[in-house]
């Protein structure tokens, strides 16, 4: 079931209804019969994927907690049962084609490459393989949940409880990422019914929809238009594309947590936040700090930690960095444009981390760093670093990534064929648009940051919340796209 | 603070809450828009562009034993000499008065066709008008074979009054829709005017969106319909999004007045461009609504008669004669079969050139003509449909 369905606008206040009507003892059966029901709409045969490795991780975890000698082989086991199924689902095509793209290179037989570069399985190696909704979230759920048991935390004994928290509805598909300790704790103790939690819930799930209807979905027009045939596009477009589909993905993805969060708080319960206006960092190290911030501690506390951390040698750090953020790139995606793109990131901390190192030991330097002018150029160059990773992100291939960044970087070349696209009245409507929303969102991105600190929105009288709410619905019902367009993070 | 003020406390926080607020403040809008079409008085193309609602709602009033359905072709019914109504209205009075001299009896007609109507739409049109105490005896369906094979058009939703008549229609209809989208799209704009009116505020959006881009050094002005009756990227004229039946038909009887060969080419290229396009889905969506629509004439004791509409000589040249002589032969077995009466005037001689006003659609004289015809071949070969029409009389009148 998708968020911005119709389906979802009678399922959320239906199941908000009754979790509110029914007693307490029965609120988590409601929760995953709620929660079961939503992922049977999308492929009923894989609620069976989801029940069974909820029972085996809880097995596992009744296992791990009391065990001794068998302690770490049983941790072993289960990460190596949940790692074995979510590469079956996930990565077993781009193994294969990468075996054969690898034969290609050094001309072995079997290696057969298409006009785009991309390998071409032979019949028999293909498997017709459907990556399952939300595999990778609620897996990384389980690996965090058997990890943490094997520290020492408590095992869950209530087997409807721990499946609640592998299955809960709203962040079932695409996160945050939750805690199990944080989250079977607010499930044992008796909820209580606040209207102020069910008026910001409500008010966060419009908001988390307005984004994705109106601005991710719209933004996206222009992005597939350019990155559809960057050939045909001005270098200048190739920018504006860039950062439209920088601000595409935050619509998205940040629109899809917010419905999540805002879901789950009309349900009493608080799941952990994923964003903080990310690119009002002034650091690539703030940025994650502030981007899909469940998955980057996921990261940093089960891989990163896991090889050495930082306490270790700086080469060795930068290695355990550069690890860590191709294993982040591949998680976003089976493809190596996507682990390019995890790398961009660690190459971005490492240099990061390197220019720390340089200004610290200049006195004027670290005095200027310090100033609220270096702020603004750091945010600025954050920005653009990020988006130049994004274009590994967007392109099909690294090799279309490194045309298009190839072209981008010529600055003093802007529009080399001619008039910019996005100056044409012959594409999407759209199109002529895209600078002035762009410099919108870049100023929605500023004012929200202050908004937030000044506490705005609770301090807004309600019927003005209501008149602001009844606009959104207004303008998303009108400028919705005729068929609903899975959010992005869907597909990891 | 006592139980009982402790509860109203507690209900009149609830109802000042955020989302019951938000309801009102949408159930507000909602009563605004069925009051009347704010996109239409301001000149937007709009959900009820051709006024079918009103139309509808005239027709459950006044009880007729006539119904007109179909495209603008069988909408020119209603003209004047002048050229009123060539495209508006919902009297077709010279076909009244034909009905009327047969029967000996005041026979009320209805024109409800609508511009470009497909068979999904003249469908629901026909269930909107049905679901009254009274409806129609007669409905005289003009068809074309452009509405069988149009699949831009098969979507029922991308048609022109699809979603305006869904609020007419009863619920029931949405077990007829053929695509899943088309039912969902008719249960939302069944119930909420803010959903069925979406596409109003959607063009009206683009006008304003369109007019600033062109305000920036772009490439070309955004099509606009010009003087010659064709569209070109020009800084004046219409937009497509205020192009509107009332616009359309003063611009087209000017342009008849002036230089009628510019319309006839426009509608001979439109024609062209309908018939070289190859069709996948729009039979099959076009065949379960006429299904559908005898179905229903069968439910309601309704006579179903269908008219294939003349085009003119010059126009008819066009179109594939192979396809044509298909599309005959399956009106003609459908007739057998039992599913309504039949007219076919293709390629009726009657229909000279100059009996149209654009090769497509007929001019006064022409659409006189078509009266004349309907109501002729109806006396001569089923004048069982004149004793429906007044046998049923006195119960229609009361």
């Amino acid at each position: 079931m998708l968020f911005n369905s119709f389906s979802y606008m009678l399922f959320l206040p239906v199941v908000v209804l009754l979790f509110w009507r029914v007693p307490n003892k029965y609120r988590p059966i409601l929760l995953l019969v709620a929660s079961y029901v939503f992922y049977s709409a999308w492929n009923p045969i894989y609620l069976l994927l989801i029940v069974g490795m909820t029972l085996v991780n809880w097995v596992f975890g009744l296992l791990i907690a009391p065990a001794v000698q068998l302690r770490k082989p049983l941790l072993v086991a289960a990460i190596v049962f949940n790692l074995a199924t979510l590469c079956y689902y996930k990565y077993v095509n781009f193994i294969f084609s990468s075996i054969v793209e690898l034969f290609h290179l050094v001309q072995l037989p079997g290696g057969s490459i298409t006009g785009n570069g991309t390998a071409q399985l032979p019949e028999a190696w293909h498997l017709n393989v459907i990556l399952p909704l939300g595999i990778s979230f609620f897996t990384f759920e389980f690996l965090h949940y058997i990890v943490e048991v094997f520290k020492g935390g408590q095992a869950v004994k209530d087997p409807i409880k721990f499946a609640v928290f592998a299955a809960f509805f709203p962040t079932q598909i695409a996160g945050p990422i939750k805690r199990y300790e944080d989250f079977i704790a607010q499930l044992e103790l008796p909820s209580v019914f606040c209207i102020a939690d069910l008026e910001k819930g409500f008010v966060m799930v419009l908001h988390g929809l307005a984004k994705k209807v109106l601005l991710a979905d719209n933004l996206a027009i222009y992005v597939n238009h350019i990155y559809g045939a960057p050939g045909a596009a001005t270098n200048l477009d190739l920018w504006l594309a860039t950062y439209a589909f920088a601000f595409q993905v935050y619509c998205d993805f940040s629109g899809y947590t917010d419905v999540a969060i805002g879901s789950a708080l009309m349900l009493g319960l608080k799941v952990p936040p994923n964003f903080n206006v990310p690119y009002m960092a002034s650091s690539i190290r703030e940025l994650w700090h502030r981007q899909h911030i469940s998955l980057s501690n996921w990261f940093r506390d089960y891989v990163y930690f896991s090889l050495g951390g930082s306490r270790c040698s700086r080469g060795r750090v930068y290695v355990n960095l550069l690890i860590t953020t191709a294993l982040a790139g591949l998680w976003h995606g089976a493809a190596w444009h996507h682990v390019m793109w995890g790398l961009f990131q660690g190459l971005s901390l490492i240099v990061n981390r390197e220019w720390m190192r340089f200004y610290e030991n200049i006195a004027w330097l670290k005095k200027f760093v310090q100033s609220k002018l270096w702020t603004i150029i750091a945010i600025f160059i954050t920005f653009h670093a990020f988006c130049l990773s994004y274009v590994f992100f967007r392109a099909d291939t690294n090799a279309i990534a490194l045309h298009i960044l190839g072209r981008m970087l010529r600055l003093w070349y802007a529009a080399p064929h001619g008039r910019p696209l996005f100056l044409s009245t012959q594409g999407p409507l759209i199109t002529p648009l895209i600078p002035f929303i762009i410099a919108a969102l870049v100023l929605a991105h500023i004012l929200s940051e202050f908004l937030r600190r000044n506490a705005f929105w609770s301090k807004t009288p309600r019927p003005l919340q209501a008149i602001y709410c009844a606009f959104l619905i207004f303008m998303m019902i009108t400028l919705m796209p005729d068929e609903a367009n899975r959010f992005i993070y869907f597909q990891f | 603070m006592s139980g009982f003020q402790n509860a109203v406390s507690k209900a009149f926080r609830a109802f000042t809450s955020v989302p019951v607020l938000t309801l009102l403040v949408l159930l507000g809008c909602e009563l605004w828009l069925r009051q009347g079409n704010p996109m239409d008085a301001i000149g937007i193309r709009n959900v009820d562009s051709w006024d079918i609602v009103s139309r509808i709602n005239v027709s459950r009033k006044v009880c007729p034993q006539v119904a007109l359905i179909g495209s603008s072709l069988m909408l020119v019914l209603n003209q004047d000499e002048h050229g009123s109504h060539f495209y508006t209205g919902y009297d077709p009075s010279y076909l009244g008065a034909l009905f009327n001299r047969v029967t000996g009896k005041e026979i009320r007609c209805v024109n409800l066709s609508t511009g470009l109507q497909m068979v999904s739409e003249a469908y629901m049109v026909t269930e909107a008008a049905c679901n009254n105490d009274c409806y129609p005896k007669v409905i005289i369906y003009g068809v074309s074979m452009r509405d069988f094979i149009q699949d831009a058009l098969a979507a029922e939703w991308h048609t022109d009054s699809f979603n305006s008549v869904a609020p007419l229609a009863p619920i029931s209809a949405r077990e007829n829709v053929f695509s899943k989208q088309g039912a969902d799209e008719f249960l939302a704009s069944h119930f909420f005017y803010i959903y069925r009116n979406r596409t109003d505020f959607k063009n009206f959006f683009s006008v304003l969106a369109k007019n600033f881009i062109e305000t920036l050094p772009v490439d070309f002005y955004f099509p606009r319909l010009g003087p010659d009756h064709k569209w070109h990227q020009l800084k004046e004229g219409f937009l497509f999004e205020q192009w509107i039946p009332r616009k359309q038909e003063k611009f087209a009887e000017q342009m008849y007045q002036a230089h009628p060969e510019v319309l006839r080419d426009y509608y001979k290229t439109f024609q062209i461009m309908i018939y070289r396009n190859q069709y996948k889905q729009a039979p099959e969506v076009s065949n379960h609504y006429l299904a559908k629509l005898v179905q229903l004439c069968r439910r309601k004791g309704i006579v179903l008669v269908l008219v294939n509409m003349p085009l003119s000589p010059d126009t008819s040249k066009v179109v594939p004669a192979a396809q044509m002589d298909g599309f005959r032969q399956f009106l003609h077995a459908s007739e057998k079969a039992g599913n309504f009466y039949l007219i076919d005037l293709w390629g009726d001689a009657a229909f000279k050139d100059s009996d149209y006003k654009d090769g497509v659609h007929l001019n006064f004289s022409g659409a006189k003509k078509l009266a004349d015809k309907i109501v002729g071949q109806l006396q001569e070969r089923y004048p069982a449909v004149f004793d429906s029409l007044t046998a049923g009389e006195k119960h229609a009148l009361q």
